[in-house]
């Protein structure tokens, strides 16, 4: 089972879309993102939701200050494999901002079948596939993941990890996220680099108070 | 039946060519003017042509780029192969675009023989033709002209040092001609090259070199004789422009410079000045002082400067003029003007002193690069319009921007010609936009007080007209009655009841009541045509806001569809799979709210032009507006916007009911634009406060919003937004938000009640819209 997450600022389809997707295709199960505010919450809730592929409203800006396509922005920025969706009231030309692709724009009429309509099941069947293709590939690289990040555990472990330190916390943070990895203790997620920083600058601060009291 | 099959060529005979050239370039002067012109698109900086007197012979010379020789063989001898067909290249990726194709001829035009040096970066290349090898029967390959490799200099070319003019043979040996170029020596000539053929060749020259050549093009043209003050060719067009536009990038400033010389007050100048209402620094700027603006970068692009430095100089230059027109608007006589634009191109642009075409070429895709024709498209107005924008058309401005190898954003496109599209060309586009826009305002102010006061001369030269001919009749029908009175004191009293009846004859012609009457009907039917043309003006401008208001929210009405459409759907499926009737029939209640809000909708959109709002009558504005603001707050309640409404009670107004209800949809519609716009905050309030109050002779409509207020372009001068496809996003590579129409509406409807804006609390406030109007009534 794959989790589809959706962020609308007002989500009165949730439901509606949810049965649909329920009756179309059982691998899908709809997740509806909701009491967040900020683009961080929102981050914080993919991870918490464990989500495997993202639906966003683009019309945004009213409530939350941004609109879906930054977010999309934004997510990305973090997790660079989950695969973001935008649905839209608006002609999905008139989405400007070039932040997303067409190919990952959709009207938000996808939803409507208008009682078995052949076309347009045939859309909406189209559309949970990829769906489902995006999932399964974000999923898959997550997995591969997980043998980059033992071998980067390693060093970390032997205090070799120098310049992979970014890389090491950022894989942390998704597949523990998802479940993938298990815990650290807090004092394992330091960065080493920042640790012997400190070091200096403690140094650095000592030497000076020497020096003003002689 | 057929017998063998055989291919016959076609062919041409030489003499043909050559007389098809010469059909092209028969005169004397335009033969002139394309050996010119061929020298200017190789980009040389000086141009000589000297007839030598002693020798007999022309010397032709430029310092431009030279000719490989594989641009001899496939465009200089190609005949007909112009360059506007396929273009070239030179190793310093500039493309060449002189007429090639019949230019050479120009050369036969002037002499039977012809030598011909041209350096290239790849070397020096002599090549010779004998113009007279194109007569008698030869086909045109047979043709032959003879070209060799050498290592001579254009000067040693030429002889430099055996000329008898040995001042400008001096002064040519500064000028740079030790690189690349083209010299011809031409022999045989046909013409007589007396003073009077010189002094003829100057004049055309003069008159056809744009002013702003001069500046990276010299031309030095002379005989044995001429001393080096009176060779160089001055543009007689310097002065002759209509407006000289400087404007300058330092920084995050763009400084502007506007000089008029377009005007022209025959004498009466201190009267129109008056009269039509001209301040003291307007009065200045007709006398030669620049008006000179400063604005932000910032403010024009709405983003910092990302070019660096750069400059330019534009001239605005028209081609044609009515008389009409130019008694209106006290213009000066354009007669004998050339289209300059089409001879050396339009709006160009300079690297370092070095051409980048094709930007501004005429005849190129290219020509009109700022899109100028396309914007005069969309507003066509007259210079005197009151409210519509006057924009200048791509034909009548020319000008150079310089911009150098140090500014950033502006790298040259290695696939195509130009510059490569993106942020820097866009930002170019956008100051050179904002800078002719600055000049078109000020012309437009000068050519609206111009037609404000003809008209007010006119009505009142016809009211004078009428006045002297009533007077007329009176005076002769008071004469003949004085006569009447006379004959009948002279004549017997059995005489008097016939010239009784005489004496009444003259009196209804020159009855001055019945004349007025005749009068009154008159204007009364024209006011009455008047009438419908503005009636059937109001109805256009109501379909006008009936499309904005539709189209900017069109979001919120195709919600809404889609919503409706997907409760049915669902209803549909949960009947037939689940067998859930709760949940069907929550869908269609649903649905059936949705179509209630979607009724909302309707109310401010297509009810807007329905029939009883079409008339005019007087109104009580708070009765009036009662059912349409409940419509609006329900629409805003649902966009979680406050509304806080008051309207006076007793406020009367003479109006359409729908011009005040347009004027509100599109302030509305503004605001609730700028609450959802993407700023990365929420805002803290969204609200909109409309009170409407009265006034002596009329009332006030005091408006405002929470919201986040006019985008820095408008921030300074807000007064731009009332003009017309004026819109926060028209700039160039952005899709545009706004139909930039509303406001413009707004404007005009204010401007028919005699009616006031108010929009500088704008430039205080930090956040929100402002805007107080005052409506003056016809009859309030």
């Amino acid at each position: 089972m794959y989790r589809v997450g959706y962020i609308d600022d007002e989500p009165t389809q949730y439901e509606n879309f949810s049965r649909k997707l329920k009756r179309r295709c059982d691998e899908l199960e709809l997740v509806l993102l909701e009491d967040c505010n900020t683009k961080e919450e929102f981050l914080d809730k993919i991870f918490e939701k464990q989500i495997d592929v993202l639906l966003i409203d683009y019309k945004m800006a009213g409530t939350y200050g941004f609109n879906g396509t930054s977010l999309i922005n934004y997510i990305n920025d973090h997790i660079r494999d989950l695969e973001c969706f935008i649905l839209t009231a608006v002609d999905k030309e008139q989405i400007t901002d070039g932040l997303v692709a067409e190919r990952n724009r959709f009207p938000k009429t996808i939803f409507d079948t208008e009682a078995e309509d052949t076309q347009k099941i045939t859309e909406l069947n189209d559309f949970l596939k990829s769906l489902k293709d995006s999932a399964a590939v974000f999923r898959t690289r997550r997995e591969q993941k997980v043998e980059r990040y033992k071998e980067l555990l390693k060093k970390k472990k032997a205090g070799t990890l120098g310049v992979g330190e970014e890389e090491f916390l950022e894989l942390y943070k998704v597949l523990s996220s998802y479940g993938m990895v298990e815990k650290l203790p807090a004092n394992m997620l330091n960065s080493e680099f920042e640790e012997k920083l400190d070091k200096l600058l403690n140094m650095g601060d000592e030497i000076i108070k020497k020096h003003q009291q002689e | 039946m057929r017998g063998e099959e055989r291919e016959i060529e076609f062919n041409v005979e030489a003499y043909t060519a050559r007389l098809i050239g010469r059909e092209n370039v028969s005169k004397l002067e335009g033969a002139v003017l394309e050996i010119v012109k061929n020298a200017y698109d190789a980009d040389a900086k000086t141009f000589c042509l000297y007839y030598s007197e002693s020798q007999n012979c022309i010397f032709i010379m430029d310092n431009g780029c030279g000719m490989t020789e594989d641009i001899i063989k496939t465009h200089w001898m190609t005949i007909g192969n112009s360059s506007k067909k396929s273009k070239y290249v030179t190793p310093g990726k500039r493309i060449q675009t002189g007429a090639k194709g019949i230019g050479r001829f120009a050369l036969d035009r002037l002499s039977d023989r012809c030598r011909m040096l041209t350096i290239s970066d790849q070397g020096g290349l002599e090549w010779i033709v004998n113009w007279e090898d194109f007569d008698g029967n030869k086909k045109i390959s047979d043709v032959k002209a003879k070209i060799f490799d050498t290592d001579v200099s254009l000067l040693e070319y030429v002889g430099v040092d055996s000329w008898m003019n040995a001042e400008l043979a001096q002064y040519i040996k500064t000028l740079n001609y030790g690189g690349t170029g083209t010299v011809f020596c031409l022999e045989g000539l046909h013409d007589t090259w007396d003073d009077k053929t010189l002094m003829r060749l100057r004049n055309h020259l003069e008159n056809l070199l744009p002013p702003d050549v001069a500046e990276d093009f010299k031309i030095l043209f002379f005989a044995d004789t001429t001393d080096r003050n009176n060779a160089e060719i001055i543009s007689a067009n310097v002065d002759s422009y209509d407006y000289k536009i400087d404007f300058q990038i330092k920084g995050d400033d763009l400084e502007i410079q506007i000089l008029r010389n377009e005007f022209d007050f025959r004498g009466k100048e201190q009267t129109v000045f008056k009269e039509a209402d001209f301040g003291l620094e307007d009065q200045q700027y007709f006398h030669g002082k620049q008006k000179e603006e400063k604005h932000s970068v910032q403010e024009v692009c709405g983003k910092q400067n990302c070019i660096g430095d750069f400059s330019g100089t534009l001239y605005f230059y028209k081609i044609t003029q009515t008389a009409k027109d130019q008694e209106k608007f006290y213009t000066k006589s354009i007669t004998g003007r050339a289209n300059l634009v089409k001879r050396f191109g339009g709006i160009k642009l300079y690297r370092d002193k070095f051409r980048v075409r094709p930007y501004g070429e005429y005849g190129d895709n290219d020509f009109d690069w700022l899109e100028l024709s396309a914007r005069r498209n969309r507003s066509p107005a007259g210079l005197g319009h009151s409210t519509g924008n006057w924009r200048v058309g791509a034909e009548q401005i020319f000008g150079n921007v310089a911009i150098s190898r140090d500014n950033i954003n502006l790298e040259d496109d290695a696939n195509r010609n130009g510059i490569q599209e993106g942020i820097g060309l866009t930002q170019l586009k956008q100051i050179l936009l904002f800078t002719i826009g600055e000049f078109e305002r000020d012309r437009q102010s000068v050519g609206r007080k111009l037609a404000a006061y003809e008209k007010a001369k006119d009505e009142l030269a016809k009211k004078m007209e009428e006045m002297r001919r009533l007077a007329e009749e009176r005076k002769k029908w008071e004469e003949e009655r004085a006569q009447e009175e006379r004959s009948k004191k002279e004549q017997g009293r059995e005489q008097q009841q016939e010239k009784e009846l005489l004496r009444w004859e003259p009196a209804p012609s020159a009855n001055p009541t019945e004349v007025n009457a005749l009068l009154d009907a008159m204007e009364q039917r024209k006011e009455q045509e008047l009438q419908e043309l503005r009636d059937e003006n109001k109805m256009l401008q109501t379909l006008a806001t009936t499309g904005i208001v539709t189209n900017m929210f069109m979001h919120e009405i195709r919600t809404l569809t889609n919503n409706i459409g997907q409760e049915l759907d669902s209803a549909y499926e949960a009947l037939k799979y689940d067998n859930d009737m709760d949940y069907a029939t929550k869908n269609i209640m649903r649905a059936i709210t949705l179509k209630k809000n979607f009724r909302a909708w309707f109310g401010i959109t297509i009810e807007s032009i329905k029939k009883d709002k079409r008339m005019r009558k007087k109104q009580n504005l708070k009765t009036m507006l009662y059912g349409f603001m409940n419509t609006w707050n329900e629409i805003l309640r649902k966009n979680r916007v406050i509304l806080h409404y008051s309207c006076e009670d007793n406020i009367e107004f003479w109006c359409f009911e729908f011009d005040i209800e347009n004027i509100i949809s599109n302030l509305i519609s503004n605001s609730m634009v700028s609450f959802d716009r993407e700023m990365e905050t929420v805002l803290e309030k969204r609200e909109i406060t409309l009170s409407i109050s009265a006034l002596e002779n009329g009332f006030l409509l005091d408006y405002s919003d929470t919201g986040w207020g006019l985008v820095p372009k408008y921030k300074e001068r807000p007064e731009m937004i009332l003009e017309a496809f004026e819109s926060s996003r028209t700039l160039i590579g952005e899709e545009e938000d706004g139909t930039g129409m509303g406001m413009w509406i707004v404007n005009r409807t204010v401007l028919e009640y005699n009616g006031s804006i108010d929009l500088s609390e704008n430039r205080r406030a930090e956040m929100g819209f402002y805007i107080k109007i005052q409506f003056v009534g016809r009859g309030a």
